[in-house]
């Protein structure tokens, strides 16, 4: 039955979505815009914004802090993208049996680092990895394994920080991947059985097609998550100038630069090159999914 | 034959998953364990395991005491709850009309939404940090919550929950002459009950965690949330490492209860959000 609605719907249309949709254009999509502007000015948020045209950029492009920035930055997503989502597959995978003992503790326990204050998840691996009253040395010294002063080098930091992404991340997404593997009919599996087929040929002719809209969606998840992560720079980088300096990206540049330095305009100009980076990785996901992920 | 290669793949799956669970619960047993050691034990070499006693309340006297953790965590519920709960209703609220209201430019501003859900929050630190101070937010608890209220996710999300519900609902509400906000308030918003606590639970968990943009907003000690003022024990007093711990499992507590009590949606909530896509 076709209802004939009164005209004055859409003004009760419009009511309903403007605290949402003028929150978003006010906090969200305004300051987008600004912030271009603002990468064109010298502002130290006190005196007004002076207009220097390029003179942010040229100068980001020559700065050898921000290269380091960016390459820590594509260190950290290319080591724990596919750690992440790797090991969350596996795990999916393993929790995804029907008669497997305590399932759901499994699951919880996965998931529990998730729920924990990033800053604290930080701190207390920055304890745990000690050098030298940390738990990790300690137990190290009980299996006769060398101490490791493990922030002393920038990779053995970055390490360090990849684990605790892998840590506090990886029980979401098993949490995803399995929903969606538990989401596959069990006669595929069946038929494949009749025929003979291994685990592996299962694996790869039957989970993977079918899971990969959730595993796109991870992939996607954990990158911009990757690009975004501040919360562990910041309390690791605030241990000591050295750690932070071999640590440092762009996500935490920005913050640094603009309220630290109060250097408004070139934080922004660094701002609008980390955006281009991240919409154009998340444009090129977006094209290229039609390659790889199969929706039923 | 069959059966018992079936059984060693599990055994083998129980292994790994025993593994890793002990990975992600061995900082939590430090952390409770550390949080009753005294400053000594905390950094003696070698490790010590456990404390001398469990009943070494001090670090949890310091820092309901000297350290004021209970006022940050007034902070932080009044921040998570004035989020929270504005975010539900006001999503919900236009997601219905997106769901079941036909009006002018619908598309166009819908799509324009995807736009805010695109940008990483880094972009837009300094302009806000701009239109914070120039609403005279600046340094107050409004200056956290206005700006997390509104939420692209869950709108799409309860939008896309709206839409599963059968039209049939509405329509004899309609026809028995209840408004728009009646069917929504009344008939709508009830049916999406274990939606709203998935989302919900989401909601709380991320303002219950953010730091970056309350670190930009709050000023005063006295207004700060758990995560800053965790952030700045680290700074003062050469970071006492027992402290830090016991700040660890008093901040990480309630979001640990609320999991365990509500996992059934919030892990409902999350494996939807993938599987919607």
């Amino acid at each position: 039955m076709q209802l004939q609605r009164k005209h004055t719907d859409w003004m009760w249309a419009y009511l309903f979505i403007a605290p949402t949709v003028l929150g978003l254009y006010i906090f969200f999509i305004y300051p987008m815009v600004h912030s271009v502007f603002i990468s064109f000015t010298k502002w130290n948020h006190l005196s007004s914004p002076q207009f220097i045209g390029l003179e942010n950029y040229q100068r980001l492009f020559a700065d050898p802090t921000i290269f380091l920035e960016f390459k820590n930055t594509m260190f950290f997503v290319l080591v724990s993208v596919p750690l992440t989502v790797g090991i969350s597959l596996f795990l999916a995978n393993a929790l995804n049996k029907k008669h497997l003992l305590g399932k759901g503790t499994f699951r919880t326990i996965f998931f529990l680092p998730y729920v924990i204050l990033p800053v604290i998840t930080a701190q207390i691996f920055m304890i745990v990895f000690n050098s030298r009253y940390g738990l990790i040395n300690g137990l190290f010294k009980l299996m006769n394994l060398p101490q490791i002063a493990w922030f002393s080098n920038a990779l053995l930091t970055r390490f360090v920080i990849v684990l605790v992404t892998l840590w506090a991340s990886i029980g979401y997404f098993t949490v995803i991947l399995l929903a969606g593997l538990q989401n596959i009919s069990t006669q595929y599996y069946e038929a494949c059985d009749i025929d003979g087929g291994s685990w592996w040929v299962k694996f790869i002719h039957i989970t993977f097609p079918l899971v990969t809209p959730q595993l796109f969606f991870c992939l996607v998840l954990s990158i911009i998550n990757s690009f975004k992560m501040f919360d562990y720079i910041f309390v690791f980088g605030k241990s000591n100038v050295i750690v932070r300096e071999n640590i440092r990206t762009m996500a935490f540049g920005i913050y640094e630069r603009g309220f630290t330095y109060l250097e408004m305009g070139y934080a922004s100009a660094e701002a609008i090159i980390f955006s281009v980076i991240v919409l154009t990785i998340t444009i090129l996901q977006n094209v290229g999914q039609k390659h790889w992920v199969h929706y039923s | 034959m069959k059966n018992r290669y079936f059984k060693k793949g599990i055994s083998v799956s129980f292994f790994f998953l025993f593994l890793f669970s002990l990975i992600a619960l061995v900082p939590f047993f430090w952390i409770v364990v550390s949080s009753f050691k005294t400053y000594r034990e905390t950094v003696q070499i070698p490790v010590v395991f456990f404390p001398e006693s469990f009943t070494y309340f001090e670090n949890y006297k310091e820092l309901f005491g000297r350290l004021n953790f209970l006022s940050y965590y007034k902070n932080n519920i009044i921040n998570t709850i004035g989020i929270t709960f504005p975010q539900l209703f006001l999503s919900s609220l236009a997601a219905y009309a997106f769901a079941r209201i036909k009006f002018p430019f619908k598309n166009v501003i819908f799509v324009s939404l995807l736009l805010a859900l695109m940008i990483p929050i880094q972009m837009i630190l300094m302009p806000r940090y701009k239109l914070i101070l120039d609403l005279g937010l600046f340094d107050s608890y409004l200056g956290i919550i206005i700006p997390s209220i509104p939420s692209v996710t869950t709108t799409f999300y309860m939008r896309q929950q709206i839409m599963s519900l059968p039209r049939s609902l509405d329509e004899s509400a309609y026809l028995d002459g209840a408004g728009h906000f009646r069917i929504f308030y009344s008939i709508l918003l009830p049916l999406c009950h274990s939606a709203l606590l998935a989302t919900g639970i989401m909601c709380l968990v991320f303002s219950w965690n953010d730091f970056l943009w309350p670190l930009v907003v709050i000023n005063s000690t006295e207004k700060y949330t758990l995560s800053i003022a965790v952030a700045n024990l680290q700074g003062q007093h050469l970071t006492k490492d027992n402290l830090l711990l016991t700040a660890a499992v008093v901040v990480s507590l309630p979001m640990v209860v609320v999991f365990i009590i509500s996992q059934r949606y919030f892990i409902e909530g999350i494996a939807l959000s993938g599987i919607k896509e």
